[in-house]
């Protein structure tokens, strides 16, 4: 769900519909209500509340503030909101390519390959402002900045492979020494997950990880660290097996 | 932003092209946006002597500078065209809920020239526009055609888009056609839907995301938590019968000047429709095609038979158009009503116009016709008023001899309700006689003879509405002197009265709050005044998207001026919006004369101004002196007297030269859409 949901105060509400006409996933519907002095009125509820994307276009339009954007879940922070005037702009050196802002653009206004920069087209961005709120990686930005220049990273150097382990003598009694299994991460909540039997060890999430937090070998079940792991939810959607999931 | 868009949409339909114009800010500082920048836009556009219903023709669909800035009652749309009823500009105008998104889409105008060899639709998104086909959606019903693009356009989880679309009567090229929206709302006036029919464009079909907004939202938003307070009325229950408003007959003697609360009253509680018994008490509902009285022609009696309150009766529920707070709008089921041989079952409550133009007006007490009849001609996409003054003519041409019952083919004769829908469908259908009444009475007049024209009540060539000049000399006068002539929506002088322009505007002469109303038959230049002020005025609601009902409030309630300088900070006073208004007024009287009209073209038929008089009623034996008034008003407004031409010095005053005759390039830059 959204992080900022809107609610709508009926003591305020005339019923003139224009959170409703404006709403980029139409979850507004039409519902009879009881307004002021105990009138019977058909107003716009939040019917489908679980698309809300959190864009605040509702309380903004409303002639008369009767929309509030209310924390979900309640907590500390106002919306931020975008200043409409200005446009909506990606920084190349910061993005890191997730893919986050482009999947969750409700005009499909985001380009971008994975793990290759992104960029909004301006034309058909409508400014609500959640590529900024998804972007783990504050490359988003609302000004007339112009758009830096991209530099490309330098190539990272290969790291020499270690030498092969000497084979153990055959008589030594070879404890079954199994690697230290570290006990399982608790899962944090927002974070993604592998589940170990689904996962058929392809490497393509870990491929993608913009955090590199995921580890494993190839055909073994990979494993994301929960604390390196930044939500972006790359993964999730690159795994072909539905092992990934967000906790 | 400063409310506007700042692009125009160009769609060429003959080469199925689609380009972005960019409008230079200082022609939104001087035209506004909605029919004020179409106007222009048209002017410079339309070549002289284009044929209405040719590819020349440009249509031009928008909404106003302050649609979805956070204002209220600026929801409306309109369509703007050269007019073939009159043959000047024309213009329609629309509540329900298309307004917003033609500017959610990045456009303030979306413009229509050329003409389509096969039926297209236009679609816009967040990726751009687009011509789609159409021939699968062609000749069905303006409700059902909406329906199916919408359907076919719903992406779900996105939003859901909006429609508007023509009907039979805009295919079959009447010119009393006009565009709908919302399931039979519609923008019918001056034959718009029947240019549309001849571009081959069946509809539009938006869901777009893009964000609108004014310079200074606060201020916009305190402007409209205060007008929404006072806005919203309606708590009388419904249940309070319309015959307590029998005491209506004793207003026209007496001017009442509230500011507005009273209609909103009515509006809230009744919509328009409540009005008719008012109206038919007072002599502001004209009977018997101008011809009759209330009085002697249609009985207290019937009036109560067919008056708003049955219509409440049947009302499911109340609905507000865009950005609304009157939410005058309803709908009933009329599933089990008299005539009903489509299966109509949810529709749109009538306003007046129609109320009154299918029951006193042609003398039926036949209330379930009535209410058939206005659902056909919404579907129809048919203007309601004009099919209404045409059938007027037809009834009584017949009850005079002069149609036969061969030349329609059954009798015809006043409050036959049957004869009446018969004839009504004939007309959307162009079906025998429907066909030469399709175009209105006056093109009417020039197929069948000219001892008809008695009969033909128009001004200009359009049918006048359901509000009676005669005991209204400054609605007669703004039937006359606007470029898009009989249309009530400018105003009258219980309107005047209601606006309150004087309070805001320097030089608005003040209306008497309450008083005898002798002194509107005098010709004076403060009368004058009082219409041009009307006028001027209505120009920049339209620019601006605003609601004839919102203005009803009075401009104190009703803030357009504070709006639209919260909107835009151009720095302009309430006077300096009433010049821009006078330049936008100036300019679609030059569009008319540009296309060979001669200014007297729109003097109203004498019926309309009691020549002769009426015999009975409250202004029994007075007739308004109509060219006298005509010409006090273009001297006032800076044209010639006699000839209505506006005079040079006008022209220069208000920068016209610069605007319309340089190069538009000057104005404008264009680019491909993206699409």
């Amino acid at each position: 769900m959204a992080s900022y949901l809107p609610y709508i105060n009926y003591d305020q509400c005339y019923g003139c519909k224009a959170c409703l006409y404006n709403c980029p996933v139409s979850l507004f519907t039409l519902a009879k209500k009881v307004t002021r002095r105990g009138m019977r009125r058909e107003l716009p509820a939040t019917t489908y509340i679980e698309r809300c994307i959190g864009c605040g276009v509702c309380a903004r339009v409303c002639p008369v503030e009767a929309i509030d954007m209310l924390k979900n879940p309640p907590g500390e922070g106002e919306p931020v909101y975008i200043d409409w005037d200005k446009p909506v702009r990606i920084d190349p050196n910061k993005c890191k390519g997730c893919t986050s802002c482009a999947r969750n653009c409700p005009a499909s206004a985001i380009e971008g390959k994975v793990k290759e920069p992104h960029v909004i087209h301006e034309d058909q961005c409508i400014r609500c402002g959640v590529c900024m709120e998804k972007c783990k990686f504050d490359a988003i930005y609302n000004s007339d900045a112009p758009v830096p220049e991209y530099v490309a990273p330098e190539p990272k150097k290969e790291e020499p492979k270690p030498a092969p382990a000497a084979a153990p003598a055959a008589s030594e009694a070879v404890a079954d020494v199994t690697p230290a299994a570290s006990a399982p991460q608790e899962k944090i909540e927002g974070k993604y997950s592998i589940d170990p039997e689904k996962c058929k060890g392809c490497t393509a999430c870990a491929r993608v990880c913009p955090a590199e937090a995921i580890s494993g070998e190839v055909k073994q079940p990979h494993v994301i660290d929960q604390e390196a792991c930044l939500g972006c939810g790359a993964c999730a959607e690159k795994c072909k097996f539905d092992a990934i999931s967000q906790n | 932003m400063k409310g506007y868009c700042g692009k125009i949409l160009k769609v060429d339909l003959t080469n199925k092209t689609c380009t972005d114009v960019y409008v230079a800010d200082e022609i939104y500082e001087n035209f506004l946006s909605g029919a004020g920048l179409a106007a222009w836009w048209c002017y410079r556009n339309i070549p002289a002597g284009a044929d209405p219903m040719g590819p020349d023709n440009v249509l031009c669909i928008t909404s106003g500078l302050l649609t979805s800035t956070g204002s209220c009652i600026t929801g409306r749309w309109m369509v703007v065209t050269k007019s073939p009823s009159t043959g000047g500009i024309g213009e329609a105008n629309c509540g329900g809920t298309f307004a917003p998104f033609i500017k959610a889409c990045g456009y303030d105008i979306i413009a229509f020239h050329g003409a389509s060899d096969t039926p297209v639709y236009l679609y816009c998104d967040d990726n751009g526009p687009v011509l789609k086909d159409a021939s699968h959606i062609w000749g069905q019903d303006a409700a059902v055609a909406e329906k199916m693009l919408v359907e076919e356009n719903t992406v779900p989880g996105k939003k859901i888009p909006q429609a508007c679309t023509i009907g039979w009567g805009g295919e079959n090229l009447s010119w009393m056609a006009g565009v709908c929206n919302d399931n039979g709302r519609i923008a019918a006036r001056q034959g718009v839907g029947g240019v549309m029919g001849s571009k081959k464009l069946k509809g539009l079909c938006f869901a777009g995301n893009k964000p609108v907004s004014g310079e200074n939202p606060a201020e916009i938003r305190r402007l409209s938590k205060m007008c929404a307070k006072r806005a919203n009325m309606a708590f009388m229950p419904p249940e309070i019968p319309t015959g307590l408003l029998h005491v209506a007959k004793f207003l026209p003697e007496i001017q009442l000047s509230p500011d507005g609360i009273m209609t909103g009253v009515l509006m809230g509680t009744w919509g328009t429709g409540g009005s008719s018994q008012f109206a038919g008490q007072t002599g502001e509902a004209p009977v018997k095609n101008w011809s009759g009285s209330q009085k002697e022609d249609f009985h207290v009696r019937a009036l109560n038979k067919t008056d708003g309150s049955h219509m409440l009766k049947l009302q499911t529920n109340r609905y507000y158009c865009y950005s609304c707070m009157y939410g005058c709008g309803g709908e009933l089921d009329i599933s089990h009503i008299k005539h009903n041989d489509q299966g109509y079952s949810r529709v749109h409550k009538p306003e007046y116009e129609s109320q009154w133009d299918y029951t006193g007006f042609l003398l039926n007490e036949d209330n379930d016709a009535m209410l058939f009849i206005n659902e056909y001609l919404n579907r129809a996409g048919m203007d309601a008023i004009s099919v209404g003054g045409t059938i007027g003519m037809a009834i009584e041409a017949y009850e005079n001899g002069l149609l036969k019952e061969s030349d329609v083919g059954f009798p015809l004769h006043w409050g036959d309700a049957d004869a009446i829908i018969r004839l009504m469908k004939m007309i959307v259908h162009r079906e025998g006689i429907g066909d030469v009444l399709a175009d209105g009475c006056k093109r009417a007049v020039e197929i069948l003879g000219p001892e008809f024209a008695q009969y033909a009540v128009h001004g200009g060539g359009m049918e006048p509405p359901m509000h009676d000049s005669r005991p209204d000399p400054q609605q007669a006068t703004l039937y006359a002197i606007d470029a898009t002539p009989s249309r009530h929506t400018t105003g009258g002088s219980l309107y005047y009265g209601c606006m309150h322009l004087w309070k805001k505007v320097t030089w608005a002469p003040p209306a008497v709050l309450v008083g005898g109303k002798q002194g509107e038959w005098e010709v004076s230049d403060a009368e004058s005044l009082k219409v041009l002020a009307a006028a001027y005025f209505k120009r920049i609601v339209d620019g601006v998207g605003g609601c004839y009902f919102g203005f009803l409030l009075g401009t104190a309630i009703y803030p357009i001026f504070e709006w639209t300088e919260a909107a835009t900070g151009w720095g302009n006073t309430p006077d300096d919006l009433m010049w821009i208004g006078r330049r936008i007024f100036t300019v679609r009287h030059m569009f008319n004369i540009k296309q060979g009209l001669d200014p007297w073209y729109s003097r109203p038929h004498p019926r309309m101004v009691g020549e002769p008089p009426l015999k009975v009623g409250k202004v029994a034996g007075k007739t308004v002196p109509i060219d006298a008034k005509i010409m006090s008003v273009w001297k006032n407004a800076g044209f010639d007297e006699k000839t209505g031409i506006p005079l040079q010095e006008t022209v220069e005053a208000l920068n016209l030269p610069y605007f319309l005759d340089g190069p538009i390039e000057n104005f404008i830059k264009e680019v491909p859409s993206r699409g």
